[in-house]
């Protein structure tokens, strides 16, 4: 009752804590994987992550169970947590798909893709940093967002040429079932789903910070713009169809009157 | 030996101090942050009305507005005839959640009877006119003080907090602030609450003052119990409608909306300008909603407007068909 009357603020401690330890473990996760791949060499630290993000989620579930009264700031922050269970969840995919199929591929493309998930290492540690900003600073929270999305960005772009084209300018093939088509979908869906995150902190930040009125104007304009053009090609449509009907009656009476 | 129409008038005494807990929408702010949720506030809203009525009831001083109007207030008649006609306005209102102001349905009563028996409505500033100007100036006020304000404190907030960490420790701030603000508010109100629903019967058990401290405190007792029933029965609706579907609040808006109304029936009270205490809060709700950008839900809003026009009207119609069957009751 007095947790609740001090509106859980021992709990949102908490929460704050935990949350910024969650958003660690991808980076963490993807660096161990790097350091296994690249090394041959089986690492614990894969399985402490796991254990560990494990552990944390469990809590702040509790945490949010415990503190649940279902304001506008607790649904933020419970979508929040579930964006970066989701990264989590990707980065353990990608570990089965490399212990099975890394063998399989040829040195040149293993080592590409080896590459890639330190630079998907060095992503998941400004997703990390993002979210601490946003206990912190909301607008340094904004400028770790913003290199976030160009690093995942990059690192995408570089996944679709490693994906489809020779390096020759062959014809590029595509097949679902090629370990690098694999591997490369899901580094694809972890970038994703960290850019999810970061988007999930702009919005938190659009609407609890008192500073940040602006971005919400801009959102608002582009919501009406949006529905302006969507009306206004509702309206041409009609004309259309209205014209049509036109036509369609008035040889209709042609037809009746031969 | 207690007469049967005294009997009656305490009957009509419990009913109205239920009718006004039904709608008492003094915790609707708490509910709107979610920092009490409905049952909660209406089990927290009773017990502080039961220690209002016992602890902060006095001795009641003018109960019923006997300047607008030439009626004979002191007739047993018109009093439960009015006590009546607000009971069931003030539920009617409550059962669609909507707050009315008692002040408007007592009124409503007064004026329907005085027009239905021929007696001379007193229409001059010291009358009607005072009465009419409250229902002017508590929503301009409300609206105004609340939206000024709730722009202060944006400005404050703007310039100290700069996190989440920070908004989340504003938030706790302003709604320990809320929720004392509410408790001092509740008790305030429910001591002055019961004080209007039992005037009628208090003198009838402070005429023995040998008899024991209970004895003493039972009228309003009674009407502690009637106006936390009523809170717990039909009152949440009210508190669901004021705190959720009116505009979106947040701790920092929900205290300036309390504090606000707080502060001007307060200050009304001591400068003599006519206020009404439901109007102000509503508006206020409406104020600091507009102030923090956020989005108003006009239906709710019309439905609230539309009862607050309607309930002077109903009231008192019920005033004068109640006024009439009893005095053929009487008669007969």
């Amino acid at each position: 009752m007095f947790d609740r009357l001090l509106g859980f603020r021992k709990i949102q401690k908490d929460m704050e804590y935990k949350l910024i330890q969650l958003s660690f473990i991808p980076s963490k996760y993807f660096e161990a994987l790097y350091v296994q791949c690249g090394t041959e060499i089986p690492c614990h630290t894969l399985d402490i992550c796991e254990v560990e993000e494990k552990h944390i989620r469990g809590e702040l579930l509790k945490l949010m169970k415990e503190g649940q009264v279902d304001t506008k700031i607790e649904l933020e922050k419970f979508q929040l947590f579930e964006r970066i269970n989701i990264v989590s969840i990707k980065s353990k995919e990608i570990r089965l798909l490399m212990d099975e199929y890394l063998e399989k591929m040829n040195k040149k493309d293993s080592q590409r893709l080896i590459q890639i998930l330190k630079e998907i290492s060095i992503a998941g540690k400004l997703m990390h940093y993002s979210m601490k900003a946003l206990y912190d600073n909301y607008e340094l929270a904004l400028e770790n967002i913003e290199e976030l999305n160009d690093t995942c960005n990059r690192i995408i772009d570089g996944l679709f040429k490693f994906k489809y084209c020779e390096e020759e300018g062959e014809e590029c093939e595509y097949k679902f079932d090629d370990p690098e088509v694999l591997i490369g979908n899901a580094l694809r869906a972890v970038l994703h789903d960290m850019m999810l995150v970061g988007d999930k902190i702009i919005h938190i930040v659009k609407e609890f910070s008192y500073h940040h009125d602006h971005l919400k104007i801009d959102d608002k304009k582009e919501a009406n713009d949006e529905e302006k053009a969507d009306t206004s090609k509702d309206k041409r449509k009609q004309k259309r169809i209205e014209k049509l009907n036109k036509k369609n009656k008035k040889q209709e009476s042609k037809v009746n009157t031969d | 030996m207690v007469s049967a129409i005294f009997m009656v008038i305490i009957v009509v005494s419990i009913l109205l101090a239920f009718a006004i807990g039904a709608n008492d929408e003094t915790f609707a702010s708490v509910v709107g942050v979610k920092r009490l949720s409905v049952r909660m506030a209406v089990i927290v809203g009773a017990i502080i009305a039961l220690l209002g009525g016992v602890f902060l009831s006095k001795n009641v001083g003018e109960t019923l507005r006997d300047d607008i109007s030439e009626l004979d207030m002191t007739s047993n008649l018109v009093l439960i005839s009015i006590y009546v006609a607000m009971a069931i306005s003030l539920v009617l209102a409550s059962v669609f959640g909507l707050p009315i102001s008692s002040t408007e349905a007592m009124v409503g009563s007064i004026l329907g009877i005085s027009i239905a028996t021929g007696s001379k409505i007193n229409w001059n500033w010291g009358g009607m006119g005072h009465v009419l100007a409250t229902w002017f100036i508590s929503p301009v006020l409300g609206f105004t003080i609340s939206f000024t304000v709730m722009k202060l404190v944006n400005a404050i907030l703007r310039r100290s907090v700069k996190s989440f960490r920070g908004t989340e420790k504003a938030n706790t701030i302003f709604g320990v602030l809320l929720l004392a603000m509410v408790f001092m508010t509740g008790l305030s109100r429910a001591g002055n609450d019961i004080n209007n629903a039992i005037a009628p019967i208090v003198w009838f058990f402070e005429q023995n003052p040998d008899r024991s401290w209970f004895y003493q405190k039972l009228p309003f007792i009674l009407g502690g119990l009637g106006l936390g029933a009523g809170l717990i029965i039909i009152g949440w609706r009210v508190l669901k409608t004021l705190g959720n579907e009116v505009v979106e609040l947040t701790p920092e808006s929900a205290f300036v909306t309390e504090g606000v109304a707080a502060f001007i029936v307060f200050i009304a009270v001591y400068l003599g300008i006519p206020v009404s205490g439901t109007l102000t809060l509503v508006s206020s709700f409406v104020g600091a909603g507009v102030g923090m950008k956020k989005q108003i839900n006009f239906s709710t809003l019309r439905m609230i407007l539309l009862f607050v026009f309607l309930t002077p009207l109903i009231s008192g119609l019920c005033a004068v068909g109640c006024y009439f069957a009893l005095r053929g009751v009487v008669l007969t």
